[in-house]
């Protein structure tokens, strides 16, 4: 189903009308603010979402409305993906709630005072990924690797089609997929997203916990994993290298020096990072170093 | 002599119909509060443990109890249109349920507004609580029932059988 499809009226027509359109079929997010208009995001530009050729805002109230209908009217069912600030719709969607945290013993209980959501649109992507991993192949051989970029820049949905053709080609790949966002769970188990025909899904579990699950129980050639973030999922990276799991994952970073900053000591066990820029397109490689080379350069700084 | 007689007989029976008519709302408003207070018990697992959507874990919680069950499949196809606020519907839901009073509505209305807007622990003492306000409502039902309900079928019965004894 697509993202606008969970939206309630009006802004549901006004979006599905706006699809038809050539130049909107693509867009990237839509974002709500309390008393402002409704703005659509492409990567190159943003307009006014118009209803009935006008550019409505949206009251607290609307907002609230939209919230309730986007979880289902249960946050008690969404609350642990709120604590991290957004929702993940069927089809892998985002919906990112800007609002105040109300906590209780340190644990976010629920999110007030809604001044703000961002509807990130997933799209499925056949083709790149393919391209990518036979290149990093002939770089690295049946190596690890790493995908860093900015956010936006593609590399989840880049990861996605890695998967999609490694799990066609045979290998085992188990995706760990915290934010339901590489499968985008379309309910009942089922993932929304091709992934392939060799690929489990371990949906919403932590990245350590779901990958040493999958190490012990799933016997994966591969293991995928989204937006790597603290040393705690590194760690369980490295645990899955030593049982000899090849992983594939992302961390948000925009260039080697930001990468080398916070993740020096980690970033032996990928055999390539791999650098994505959103321009001129999201999903586009940047500048690849493949670990041999580091080597190199260390051993002639050594 | 047969056409008093079938006189008679018509306002015995209509005695007997007013007088369950006029015992009626206190029964229903009973039979009602007993089923939503079922509802709100069966809400807590399904809520709490299961994490189910609150429009199919209404649904579940209201099966095969009657007027309730009506309202809440008025609900959630609501709902499924997309089209108003859960509390706005919520409260159509109550005013549309002729069985229940003015406190009634107050008290489910207050549950409605804290239905899935929190995390599991506030659910649980949110529908705790409203159980307690049900109980209480239900207590004072039964009382009523028992004292103006059937003191009322009793006065309308009474006055039945008086035109009968008038009429002989």
């Amino acid at each position: 189903m697509h993202a606008w499809q969970y939206l309630p009226n009006p802004w549901r027509q006004a979006l599905l009308d706006l699809a038809r359109d050539k130049r909107c079929s693509d867009l990237e997010e839509v974002r709500f603010r309390v008393d402002r208009p409704v703005y659509l995001y492409h990567s190159g530009w943003s307009v006014p979402l118009l209803i009935d050729g006008v550019a409505l805002s949206t009251s607290a109230v609307e907002l609230d409305r939209i919230v309730g209908v986007l979880i289902d009217h249960s946050l008690y069912a969404r609350v642990n993906e709120l604590r991290q600030g957004f929702v993940t719709l069927p089809g892998g969607h985002r919906v990112g709630i800007v609002g105040r945290a109300v906590s209780h013993h340190g644990q976010v209980e629920t999110i007030g005072r809604i001044s703000g959501i961002n509807l990130r649109v997933a799209r499925a992507v056949v083709g790149p990924g393919e391209v990518l991993t036979e290149h990093l192949t002939s770089l690295t051989g049946r190596g690890s690797w790493l995908l860093a970029s900015p956010p936006r820049a593609g590399k989840t949905t880049i990861l996605r089609d890695m998967v999609r053709f490694l799990g066609n080609q045979g290998w085992r790949v188990v995706v760990v997929d915290e934010r339901s966002e590489i499968a985008g769970y379309g309910g009942a188990g089922v993932p929304g997203f091709d992934l392939g025909l060799h690929t489990d899904v371990l949906d919403a579990w932590p990245k350590s916990e779901g990958i040493e699950v999958a190490v012990r129980t799933l016997g994966p050639d591969i293991i995928a994993v989204d937006e790597l973030g603290d040393a705690s999922d590194f760690d369980a990276i490295a645990a899955a290298r030593y049982a000899g799991v090849r992983v594939l994952a992302t961390v948000h970073a925009t260039n080697p020096d930001d990468l080398s900053m916070t993740w020096h000591k980690s970033l032996g066990m990928f055999d390539a990072l791999v650098y994505l820029t959103a321009h001129p397109n999201p999903g586009t490689v940047s500048r690849i170093d493949c670990r041999k080379e580091r080597l190199a350069v260390g051993e002639m700084r050594g | 002599m047969i056409v008093k007689a079938i006189a008679l007989a018509l306002i015995l029976l209509s005695t007997l119909g007013f007088s369950a008519r006029a015992v009626r709302p206190f029964q229903m408003r009973v039979r009602t509060l007993e089923q939503w207070q079922q509802l709100v018990l069966h809400l807590v697992p399904l809520i709490e443990w299961r994490l189910t959507p609150l429009p199919q874990a209404l649904m579940e919680g209201a099966r095969g109890r009657g007027q309730v069950e009506l309202g809440v499949a008025w609900l959630t196809n609501e709902l499924s249109q997309g089209e108003g606020g859960f509390f706005e519907l919520w409260q159509q839901m109550l005013a549309n349920d002729p069985h229940l009073w003015a406190d009634d509505r107050a008290v489910l209305a207050e549950l409605g507004r804290g239905l899935g807007v929190s995390g599991v622990n506030f659910q649980h003492d949110h529908l705790m609580a409203t159980h307690h306000e049900l109980e209480r409502l239900c207590a004072d039902a039964r009382t009523q029932w028992a004292k103006d309900g059937r003191m009322l079928g009793a006065l309308v019965g009474a006055a039945g059988v008086m035109v009968v004894i008038l009429m002989l």
